[in-house]
């Protein structure tokens, strides 16, 4: 998995992570600078839980399958999935010097820690293309 | 305060994708907003949800990433896409369409008359000792 996650990390892309959604770091790839990656990916998890909480289209409180509105499948939406989020499916902090962006997949995070350089739909391209290979695998895993 | 919002209404038309726009102060108190008359209903959940409180209380988190603090969120909620700019003491919420530029939206910022009316915004508005949401950080307009 840390290979997989590796191939994002070019061109200003420093670290890419697999997080649960309780903030457990599950797989680590590249340099998070001063910040260790447990803390980073538990305080991805705290901004993708509060973000989610606030939900304006049926989510808050979690990932349920409940909606107000229409299908959504998380990153790269392709495969339609009867227990996709309803709520958020990616976000993006943009910050003074880099980016973080968080994306749910099959039941997980993945999370691309970048630095200023980086354009954030650059961004969101790879993170699209690191869920699309690791969705079906996690899925497995997961069950869901 | 008409004339602000038909200001604010001329940007749904000139950013592709863009349905509302709503000016807060950091607790979430709408000052103003714009919205086509179809997205009227997002500009109030957003109001409902908290969302700019917690947007507030998720950028202070991400100071602690250790990339300065955080000037702006984009989420994707299927729906729409909402951009949370950060403007001390001034939250600009953009609620666009799931395909909308987000690129504009997120530079609106450097828009020259859209930052000057917020800077008039930030002049009457009173600030607050630096703590959360980018406290030493962005944006003072």
């Amino acid at each position: 998995v840390a290979q997989l996650l590796s191939q994002t990390n070019t061109d200003g892309v420093q670290s890419s992570l697999l997080l649960s959604l309780d903030g457990a770091l599950l797989a680590c790839s590249g340099y998070t600078a001063d910040t260790d990656a447990r803390v980073l990916a538990a305080i991805a998890a705290n901004l993708w839980d509060t973000m989610e909480r606030c939900s304006v289209n049926g989510g808050g409180g979690g990932n349920s399958s409940s909606s107000v509105g229409g299908p959504s499948s998380g990153v790269g939406a392709g495969a339609a999935s009867s227990q996709a989020p309803a709520g958020l499916q990616d976000m993006t902090v943009v910050c003074t010097n880099g980016s973080l962006y968080i994306a749910y997949v099959s039941s997980i995070l993945l999370c691309l820690y970048a630095n200023a350089t980086v354009p954030l739909g650059m961004l969101r391209l790879k993170a699209a293309k690191l869920a699309d290979s690791l969705r079906d695998p996690i899925s497995q895993i997961t069950g869901k | 305060m008409d004339s602000l919002r038909r200001f604010l209404e001329s940007y749904l038309s000139q950013v592709d994708g863009l349905s509302a726009i709503l000016l807060s102060d950091r607790d979430g108190v709408g000052l103003m907003s714009a919205a086509q008359p179809e997205c009227q209903w997002a500009v109030e959940a957003v109001v409902k949800r908290g969302l700019v409180p917690g947007f507030c209380q998720a950028a202070e988190q991400a100071g602690k990433l250790g990339v300065g603090p955080a000037s702006a969120f984009v989420t994707n909620y299927g729906q729409m896409t909402i951009v949370l700019l950060s403007c001390q003491p001034l939250v600009v919420t953009l609620i666009g369409q799931p395909d909308c530029n987000i690129g504009a939206m997120t530079g609106l910022l450097k828009d020259r008359a859209f930052s000057e009316q917020l800077r008039r915004l930030q002049q009457v508005l009173p600030q607050e000792s630096g703590d959360a949401a980018g406290g030493s950080g962005p944006v003072r307009v």
